[in-house]
């Protein structure tokens, strides 16, 4: 589910807003999650909501104008609906797709299944391909992840002498990797 | 003994995410697309291996046989939001249906009743094969298996254990499980998905992330965290029968009492009950298999009721109908009308 405010990011909260009206939910993202503590102990909801308002609204012109070349879907629409509306929509809105999958999936590259005809066209020998030789902080970089990701986990199943172990290694390595 | 992952395994589901790469997206209404997308899948599948299929049309399926293919996790509740050009290709042992139509052309799905995931992924990328020798799918080298919403983007793949979880509910253990969950890049849901209540303390726990992991990477994520839950559960369970043996036992058997007895009964009430039936199932309280409570699950819903009550030309209300049905299922005792339970595996 897509936040309420911003339309943008994966909601992670829910609020329970009850006025005089009655009581409403709100799904909101980390972002105007924050947005709306900071402006709750500054002043009132009004504030919040008018702050959300006013932030959105020079972002929600351009938003309209930016369409997309294959389909004419406008990214406003896409905001609205949390749908896009062609293949090429990807294409057309990458700038700013790109930043949003890797908010919501923390990664922007697949590395998963290929559809069965790529697959075999990627099979057949490719002469002037070289082969990609990581470099020291592409491997340093990918053994963080790894830890990080094994820490996750560690805590998760509440095995936290390994999730300290792993956190201990993950220092050890930023350290290293500071004085290289 | 029964099985400890079926004590508290409701089912496993995998679901693929695809889309013709030569149409834009799916639509709302009777369009040529949504047309072309039924012929494809249906072509596609008629000498598919594995089974039979057979093509449900939403526009030609009774409100009421609608609802019910929902309660049978067969169609989800988004796909009645396209009546017109919504349909479903079910297999004929109802363990692999796809859905045309939806969000995106095709939503391939697999269930299996236990904790088997990667079985599921496995017969969900066969049925995929037969699908794209037809047309292949929407796909770019950097980001995958491209989906109307980019929260499917990558593998187009969910991988979900619907769990029933009473006891961690119980001693209110959900919030906390939850947050671990979320860091994992999974998530804890309702019965029927996203936005739904656990109601009867049914979850569903599935993965959020779709891009930048692999398929069995995702499928072991979540069977790994679905094996905890379930020894939390069990561990819990335990320790409540050491400690609170006779509540625990008045809970389940005044549950039976009422299911066995009562007149009539809402959908709530229902879930609540079937709980307490279902914990005392698997605990060996009651005289009836985990299978048979299951059961109950979908065919004690609204939906199904209102078929039974069509079938038996019943003039009573729903509520009412519910507790005849219930009657009639939990009268056959498990020794004379479910399979023995399997030996435990462990």
């Amino acid at each position: 589910m897509l936040c309420d405010e911003c339309g943008k990011n994966p909601a992670v909260f829910s609020v329970t807003i009850a006025s005089g009206g009655g009581v409403s939910n709100r799904h909101l993202c980390a972002e105007c999650m924050k947005k709306m503590e900071s402006s709750l102990t500054q002043g009132n909801i009004h504030s919040f909501l008018s702050s959300i308002m006013s932030m959105l609204s020079p972002a929600q012109t351009e938003n309209a104008q930016l369409k997309c070349h294959y389909c004419g879907l406008s990214y406003s629409d896409f905001e609205r609906t949390g749908k896009l509306g062609c293949a090429g929509c990807y294409e057309s809105f990458q700038e700013k797709l790109k930043p949003m999958l890797q908010r919501i999936h923390g990664s922007s590259q697949h590395v998963g299944r290929t559809p069965a005809h790529l697959a075999e066209s990627q099979n057949a020998p490719k002469p002037q391909e070289t082969e990609h030789i990581p470099t020291q902080q592409e491997l340093m970089q990918q053994r963080m992840e790894e830890l990080k990701q094994k820490m996750d986990e560690a805590v998760a199943v509440e095995n936290f002498e390994a999730a300290a172990q792993y956190r201990d290694e993950m220092r050890a390595l930023a350290q290293e990797a500071g004085e290289a | 003994m029964i099985n400890t992952e079926k004590k508290v395994v409701v089912s496993g589901r995998v679901r693929l995410a695809r889309n013709y790469a030569d149409l834009p997206f799916a639509t709302h209404g009777d369009t040529p697309q949504a047309q072309t997308c039924i012929d494809r899948a249906v072509n596609a599948m008629q000498d598919a291996p594995g089974g039979r299929y057979t093509l449900r049309l939403l526009k030609e399926t009774a409100p009421t046989d609608q609802l019910a293919l929902v309660e049978q996790h067969l169609i989800s509740k988004d796909l009645l939001h396209n009546r017109d050009s919504g349909a479903a290709l079910i297999r004929d042992d109802e363990k692999i249906s796809i859905m045309i139509n939806e969000e995106d052309h095709l939503r391939i799905q697999a269930l299996v009743d236990g904790l088997d995931l990667e079985k599921a992924a496995q017969e969900a990328f066969e049925a995929e094969a037969a699908l794209e020798r037809i047309q292949g799918f929407s796909f770019d080298p950097q980001l995958g298996y491209l989906t109307s919403c980019p929260t499917n983007t990558g593998t187009g793949l969910r991988a979900s254990l619907m769990l029933h979880l009473p006891m961690l509910d119980r001693f209110k253990q959900m919030g906390n499980v939850n947050q671990n969950v979320a860091k994992l890049g999974l998530t804890l849901r309702g019965i029927y998905g996203e936005g739904s209540e656990a109601l009867g303390s049914v979850y569903q726990v599935s993965n959020q992330v779709t891009l930048g992991r692999k398929e069995h990477d995702i499928v072991e994520a979540v069977t790994v965290v679905g094996r905890q839950l379930i020894a939390m559960e069990n561990r819990l369970r335990q320790r409540c029968m050491q400690n609170h043996t006779t509540e625990l036992k008045d809970t389940i058997l005044r549950s039976y009492g009422t299911m066995l007895y009562a007149v009539s009964m809402d959908e709530k009430e229902l879930m609540q009950h079937w709980s307490n039936l279902r914990l005392g199932a698997a605990l060996e309280m009651i005289p009836h298999s985990i299978e048979q409570i299951d059961k109950l699950l979908t065919t004690a819903q609204d939906a199904h009721v209102r078929q039974f009550m069509t079938r038996q030309e019943q003039t009573l209300d729903v509520k009412e109908a519910r507790c005849l049905l219930i009657q009639q299922t939990l009268a056959h005792p498990k020794e004379t009308s479910a399979p023995p339970a399997q030996p435990d595996a462990e």
